[in-house]
């Protein structure tokens, strides 16, 4: 999964935000984006519908540089989360290093965060990739909205496994960094 | 590895020959610049002077660009697609499939008027498909011989990673 390329000397991890429609997988990597020093990060992609729903991905490079000889790449990307952009979704887990799955906390999104969290393993399972292997958070996203599912019953819907799990408000920066911290040192712990 | 701290050297001929393969293709042909990515989006080749074009950006673009095209090929002709050319005023771009699902992306510039000179241009002149034998023979080569990582770092390359994600995805949380 992870390119690690001994002739260039280079290493690309990929890193996907996966979840719901609407649930703020963009908006985490908009924050990412505006955060990270200018030196350290690519431009950023969205191929995006006029109404700003994620249409094929988001995509943002940041550059770790160089570390012990090797220059380290992160690739972050989000998928579309509409139901019917499946093709997509499958398209950009090909290859996964991490995952990142942004719940939306409020009570009526319960059942899509599941149901995309099922599509998740699906999808997974195509490719014969497993979930239990892959470094994976969870982030329970929009914690600043009235009506909300309390995190006790959002992991036991979501998070049976116990992975790490953080609380998010995205559209503060709330909970992102946090997040991505988290996935992204399991990934290269799994380079070592 | 074992943790002395010091990275493996080299992968081996296979992905040597994949690279010179991909260097050599983008003169031959006259590119301004050529990117061999994987079945992920991850660029494992490149040749050329990228200029001012953003590679990554560049890579991710064609990505998408060839993987729905490809989705959309079945439908539309039946086939399999396993060429994609875009034609615009000053530069030409064509990508290819290349075995075990790569994609080798060719950026041209040439100019308005060779478009409509089939005697321009290599045997990549507007008009013609480059011929992507080469790569595609060495990216087989390499499947065969098995690019599976065989060493890892370490856990002093990961703990100084770790380091350095703390130091970019810094911000308040
Ligand atoms: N109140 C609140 N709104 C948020 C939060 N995070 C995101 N939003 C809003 O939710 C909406 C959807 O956010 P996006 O980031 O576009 O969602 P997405 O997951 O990328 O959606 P798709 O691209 O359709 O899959 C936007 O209007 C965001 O401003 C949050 O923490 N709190
Ligand atoms: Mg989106």
């Amino acid at each position: 999964m992870s390119m690690i390329n001994y002739a260039s000397r280079e290493i690309n991890c990929k890193i996907v935000y996966y979840g719901t429609g609407l649930g703020g997988k963009t908006t985490n990597l908009e924050w990412v984006h505006s955060r990270v020093d200018p030196e350290s990060r690519g431009k950023m992609i969205s191929l995006a519908t006029e109404t700003d729903r994620t249409l094929f991905f988001d995509f943002l490079p940041v550059d770790l540089g160089s570390i012990r000889g090797f220059k380290t790449r992160f690739h972050l990307y989000t998928v579309p989360g509409q139901v019917y952009y499946n093709a997509s979704r499958k398209l950009i887990l090909k290859g996964v290093d991490g995952i990142i799955f942004v719940a939306d906390s409020q009570a009526q999104r319960a059942e899509a965060n599941i149901e995309a969290m099922h599509n998740l393993f699906e999808n997974l399972e195509s490719y014969g990739y497993d979930l239990e292997t892959i470094p994976f958070a969870i982030q329970y996203n929009k914690r600043d909205l009235d009506n909300i599912l309390s995190v006790e019953d959002l992991r036991e819907q979501l998070n049976p496994a116990g992975v790490p799990d953080f609380e998010g408000v995205a559209i503060e920066g709330k909970g992102v960094f946090e997040t991505l911290r988290a996935v992204s040192k399991l990934v290269v712990k799994t380079l070592n | 590895m074992t943790d002395s701290g010091r990275v493996p050297e080299q992968r081996g001929v296979p992905e040597a020959s994949l690279r010179t393969s991909v260097r050599d293709t983008v003169q031959r042909e006259g590119a301004r610049v050529g990117f061999l990515f994987d079945d992920s989006g991850m660029v494992s080749a490149a040749g050329g002077n990228p200029g001012d074009l953003e590679p990554t950006s560049f890579v991710s673009l064609s990505f998408a660009q060839f993987a729905a095209a490809r989705d959309l090929a079945p439908e539309a002709t039946g086939g399999e697609l396993s060429r994609l050319a875009q034609v615009g005023g000053r530069c030409r771009f064509v990508l290819s499939s290349i075995f075990g699902g790569r994609t080798l992306a060719l950026l041209f510039d040439d100019a308005p008027e060779a478009l409509h000179d089939t005697r321009k241009g290599g045997s990549s002149g507007p008009g013609s498909y480059p011929d992507v034998m080469d790569v595609d023979r060495a990216a087989q080569a390499l499947s065969e011989a098995g690019s599976r990582r065989v060493e890892g770092l370490g856990v002093n390359w990961s703990r100084d990673a770790e380091g350095e994600i703390d130091r970019i995805f810094k911000g308040e949380d």
